[in-house]
């Protein structure tokens, strides 16, 4: 009856060529999904560590830009003359001041400051009056998270070296 | 299915032909959604990019101000080639940067006046550096360039004397220099004592400078200064020396001097076959503060020279 059978379900047969073809489809296009779905996953991972790498090293040039002075500095960090220390602890890139410590980046794989004076020549850091000729420091920073690795560098010239005050702060 | 029971439109299969259709539908649905994740993964690496070319160009940028406000008598941000030698001083940055493929340059145009028209006139001290950095984006067929400013200007002297006491070697005239960085327009000073007899300053790296007139013979001259601590806080045990770079007509070498919070100490020091007008510069470079622990502040009580010099005892 010609009425009846547009009205009637799947026979079998039907059924078994969609899932043939359906089947098809998603093998075709399953790699190329899982893939995307993947990168997808490691760039989002990337991204925050990018991000938060980035700010980390803003707030570390920030931070040699404008402090008054140096009181410390060594190959992995430094103390500003207000006692705020940034420096490892761990693989954490941290800021310390006088109400505790403050993560800046996690996964750090390598933090190193190198110091120049105001002619270029380098500054020993290990010297004792090494934090008093700092004109220029050179940050690099490299985070790795997984597989995932980012690496930054950048310079910083302390304001406060070539600004002009005049108070007797330090 | 009973006789007589009609078959509701919506109860029925789905047929094979609505099925494909769906198929087909999602077919050509889905490769817009990856090409759009494909987009935001390259976005991403994008921004990583200007992330980096963003770093590059301020790490030119603040090597450009150490050199204009460092007070380097060897480094002049005017002089032509200049840009030349910026990666110089930036070999480790400049080739990590490179690894990345980008590269840079460097312009410094100036002086130009308040409209910005570069006018050459010195009495228009502001002068502008710009780095351009260049990068190849993902996939684009061209480079990207990333171009930052900044304005700077070059250190003018002015007449703004400050005077020392007599001494039986003869003082000389201090006079102030003063710039303009970008930031802050005031000037800054090496402060005279309360009881004028000496100048010191809480900063290292400001210059001071003097004249002296060695008369016309050239001969080999000597040249003294005296020191002593500036600060009730004082100097840290480890603080031995006040480290000096004097220049004289432009040349510098630098001094140690001995750091004491109580006694002036007085080194001579040979300065060469000189004669004439000298146009000397002090800058002191080892400043040390730690709030409310110590505070070294170089006072010079005394600046001398001498053909035969014999060490003065005592201070200003």
């Amino acid at each position: 009856m010609g009425g009846r059978r547009a009205h009637r379900g799947f026979t079998l047969i039907e059924l078994i060529a969609s899932m043939v073809i359906m089947a098809a489809l998603a093998g075709a296009s399953a790699s190329v999904l899982m893939r995307a779905g993947d990168a997808f996953g490691d760039a989002t991972d990337r991204r925050a560590m990018v991000s938060s790498a980035s700010m980390a090293m803003d707030r570390v040039l920030h931070q040699i830009r404008v402090t008054p002075s140096l009181a410390a500095v060594s190959g992995t960090g430094f103390e500003c003359s207000s006692g705020l220390v940034v420096g490892l602890a761990g693989s954490t890139l941290e800021l310390r001041d006088g109400l505790g410590a403050s993560p800046l980046c996690e996964g750090v794989a390598t933090f190193g400051i190198v110091y120049y004076d105001a002619d270029g020549a380098a500054v020993n850091a290990a010297d004792a009056d090494a934090a008093g000729r700092v004109f220029r420091a050179e940050v690099r920073l490299v985070v790795e998270r997984g597989n995932e690795r980012f690496e930054t560098r950048g310079v910083a010239t302390p304001r406060a070296s070539f600004t002009w005050r005049q108070s007797d702060d330090s | 299915m009973r006789p007589g029971r009609r078959v509701s439109a919506t109860r029925r299969g789905t047929t094979l032909v609505e099925l494909i259709a769906a198929i087909v539908l999602l077919g050509i649905a889905v490769p817009p959604l990856v090409a759009t994740l494909s987009t935001a993964l390259e976005n991403q690496s994008e921004r990583v990019d200007r992330e980096h070319a963003l770093r590059l160009a301020e790490a030119v940028l603040e090597t450009v101000l150490a050199d204009a406000y460092g007070g380097s008598t060897s480094i002049d941000i005017s002089a032509d080639g200049y840009a030349d030698t910026v990666g110089d001083r930036l070999t480790s940055i400049d080739a990590f940067y490179a690894s990345l493929g980008m590269d840079w340059e460097l312009a410094v145009e100036g002086p130009f006046d308040e409209a910005g028209v570069v006018t050459g006139t010195d009495a228009d001290h502001f002068w502008r550096a710009t780095t351009t950095v260049r990068y190849r984006a993902g996939r684009a067929d061209e480079d990207t360039n990333f171009a930052v400013s900044t304005l700077l200007t070059v250190f003018e002297t002015i007449n703004d004397p400050v005077v020392f006491q007599p001494h039986p070697f003869g003082w000389s005239t201090a006079h102030q220099q003063y710039g303009v960085d970008g930031v802050p327009r005031d000037p800054y000073r090496w402060r005279t004592t309360d009881d004028d007899v000496s100048v010191y300053s809480p900063w290292s790296n400001k210059p001071i400078d003097f004249e002296q007139d060695l008369g016309p013979d050239a001969a080999p001259w000597s040249m003294a200064l005296t020191v002593k601590n500036f600060d009730d806080d004082g100097l840290p045990s480890w603080y031995t020396n006040f480290q000096v770079d004097v220049y004289i007509n432009g040349v510098k070498q630098r001094v140690n001097l001995p750091a004491s919070d109580t006694e002036w100490h007085t080194v001579w020091f040979d300065i060469g076959e000189q004669s004439g007008e000298l146009d000397i510069e002090l800058r002191w470079r080892n400043d040390a503060y730690r709030k409310g622990q110590y505070d070294a502040n170089i006072q010079i009580g005394g600046l001398q020279f001498a053909q035969d010099p014999t060490p003065p005892t005592g201070g200003p």
